[in-house]
């Protein structure tokens, strides 16, 4: 048998590629910086990344292209999910740059570990086969465990990093034996090929498969786990709350976006046969993570962990979208690409606000002083209201009140969701909402009301030029897509009509 | 004759079983033990399934599952390192500081 070399085109893949040659670049010159300068790896990482994100944009509107085999696909979608992963990584880096000294976490592999997930991040957005996204998942959640557990000499990052280890590996466990099932049914790993055997001549017969409903759920379960929903959450409140407020905000933005990202593809590529079983499996999931998340939130008394309820239940909101894709008309699934649009646009609004409301806790944050309890927050309205504003408009963005980026994600997602008929999860989606309010202007009132303690310590901001720099464009960047989120909401449509 | 569902059969029971000890064990040690397993049952079945199918994507991805088993299984055993520097006992229901 002759032997033959594939053809691999490596600049289809050149955002990948480019940021493995960082990664590398970066790991070197941490070798040759001295304790003190680390911050310059971030610095370096930065400006790497900022590059890359232009070369995705170069890409942009380039059509569908396969390389590795048909491993890797880059599209206008890939694109978008890309540039949101990079802006991520930027925020995060400028979030990082003075907190790492603050929380003594100051290693360059700091940001070669950032930068280690944002490449499986990619590799997920642009996976077109199960085993790409499988490793690309892999290559995020291990990077993931490592930042989380971070801080060595804090029992509370230890703590975390073990339960987000343990439920991450327990949860790529069930992923892979559903993705196993799947290729003994369908014989092939590839999301196309798999589409295809689902619906040949045999196809029917293997869709009412017991076998393959059950493997189903398993990737349901699978990345579940990984986006948090409700009834597979359990890690991530502890995870968020020990993780470095500034890994937390990246965890809470990116890992969801390319986790999201992943899912399109598999269940909508791959599944569409099965669209009328995993709709049905998502709604009940969805249903219950708005809920638990929000009610959850109320009683938390901590900040941190008050975000984490909020960010599971804004998962749910997330996946609100997907389910609303599927539209049953004459009792066949077909997929309407308005709701995958308003995910991708509720997600870049959910970037900038959820940065922005960790990038505050940050903010606060000094050495001998966290101040991620909600109480620590008491009277900065009134000494600092520039802080307190820029705090409210992303509490305003989270709960959903006009003119922030957040209103019109949910208008474009409940929209869609009244569109296609599903009323019930609609009126949930809005009730829950309301609760929301409840916790975030909970905050608000702490900010404004209370006055500050005797014993409570003075607040004092970061001087850190990153930092202040980094909030304005999120505060910025928040009502500026609540007042003009049309160029979005069209870049987000015509990402996602190349793919359903 | 060992046919595909032997190897199927096998993998399903090591799959339980590996579910189970994660659910059930406390020693962080023992449930990092039971992912392995997990993630071996995987193996045997894609492997079963990949002489079934005469296609070896099954057989590379068995390696590539082994390679991140490794890489999750040495991230995994330094946070208990780094965990296990304040405490003897690697019982999870004493790793408790945080619950809502």
């Amino acid at each position: 048998m002759p032997l033959v070399i594939p053809d691999i085109s490596l600049s289809i893949a050149a955002p990948e590629v480019g940021l493995a040659i960082l990664i590398c670049v970066v790991v070197i010159a941490d070798l040759f910086t001295s304790m003190e300068n680390k911050a310059g790896m971030g610095v370096l990482s930065l400006a790497g990344v900022a590059i890359l994100a232009l070369i995705v944009l170069f890409q942009w509107g380039g059509g569908a292209q396969t390389t590795f085999s048909g491993f890797y696909i880059a599209d206008d979608f890939s694109s978008f999910v890309k540039l949101v992963v990079f802006l991520t990584t930027i925020f995060t880096i400028l979030l990082s740059l003075q907190y790492a000294k603050v929380e003594k976490i100051n290693y360059g592999e700091f940001y070669v570990m950032i930068l280690f997930a944002a490449f499986g991040m990619l590799v997920m957005a642009s996976g077109n086969d199960l085993i790409s996204i499988y490793l690309g998942l892999e290559t995020m959640s291990i990077s993931s465990y490592v930042l989380v557990s971070f801080i060595r000499h804090d029992p509370l990052s230890r703590e975390a990093g073990l339960k987000y280890f343990l439920m991450g590996a327990f949860a790529s466990g069930i992923l892979l034996y559903g993705i196993a099932l799947t290729y003994g049914l369908t014989g092939a790993t590839s999301l196309t090929e798999i589409a295809t055997a689902l619906s040949g001549p045999q196809g029917a017969a293997i869709a009412d498969d017991p076998v393959m409903v059950f493997s189903m759920i398993l990737i349901v379960s699978g990345f579940g786990f990984k986006l948090a929903l409700v009834p597979f959450h359990m890690w991530l409140p502890d995870a968020y709350t020990g993780a470095p407020t500034s890994i937390a905000a990246f965890m809470s933005v990116a890992v969801k976006m390319a986790t999201v990202a992943a899912i399109i593809r598999v269940f909508f590529i791959a599944f569409p046969a099965l669209a009328g079983k995993w709709n049905l499996l998502f709604w009940l999931l969805t249903v219950f993570t708005m809920v638990w998340g929000n009610v959850a939130a109320i009683a938390q008394t901590n900040l941190k962990r008050m975000l984490a309820y909020s960010s599971i239940a804004h998962a749910g909101y997330i996946m609100l979208g997907i389910v609303a894709t599927t539209k049953i008309v004459g009792g066949k699934v077909v997929f309407t690409p308005d709701g995958l649009s308003a995910v991708l646009f509720y997600l870049v609004a959910y970037m900038v606000t959820n940065l922005g409301a960790f990038g505050m806790l940050i903010y606060l944050c000094r050495e001998d002083f966290r101040g991620d309890n909600i109480e620590d927050w008491r009277g900065i309205g009134q000494d600092h209201p520039w802080a307190g504003m820029a705090f409210v408009v992303f509490f305003l963005s989270l709960g959903g009140f006009p003119p922030t980026a957040g209103f019109v994600g949910k208008l474009l997602l409940f929209g869609t969701a009244i569109q296609n008929e599903y009323y019930w999860l609609a009126v949930i989606g809005i009730l829950t909402s309301a609760i929301s309010i409840y916790y975030y202007f909970r905050v608000v009132m702490v900010m404004y009301m209370e006055p500050r303690g005797e014993s409570q310590p003075a607040i004092e901001f970061s001087k850190a030029p990153s930092i202040f720099v980094a909030l304005v464009v999120l505060v910025i960047a928040t009502i500026y897509l609540g007042l003009f989120p049309g160029s979005i909401i069209t870049a987000a449509k015509s990402s996602v009509a190349g793919l359903l | 004759m060992v046919s595909l569902t032997h190897y199927l059969a096998l993998g399903a029971i090591v799959f339980v079983i590996g579910a189970a000890g994660v659910l059930m064990r406390r020693n962080a040690i023992i449930i990092l033990m039971s992912i392995e397993l997990m993630l071996n049952s995987v193996n045997i079945t894609l492997v079963g399934f990949s002489r079934q199918w005469g296609d070896m994507t099954g057989q590379v991805f068995a390696i590539f599952i082994i390679t991140v088993a490794a890489a999750e299984a040495a991230v995994g055993l330094a946070i208990l390192v780094s965990l296990n520097r304040d405490r003897t006992a690697l019982n999870v229901d004493e790793v408790n500081l945080l619950k809502w």
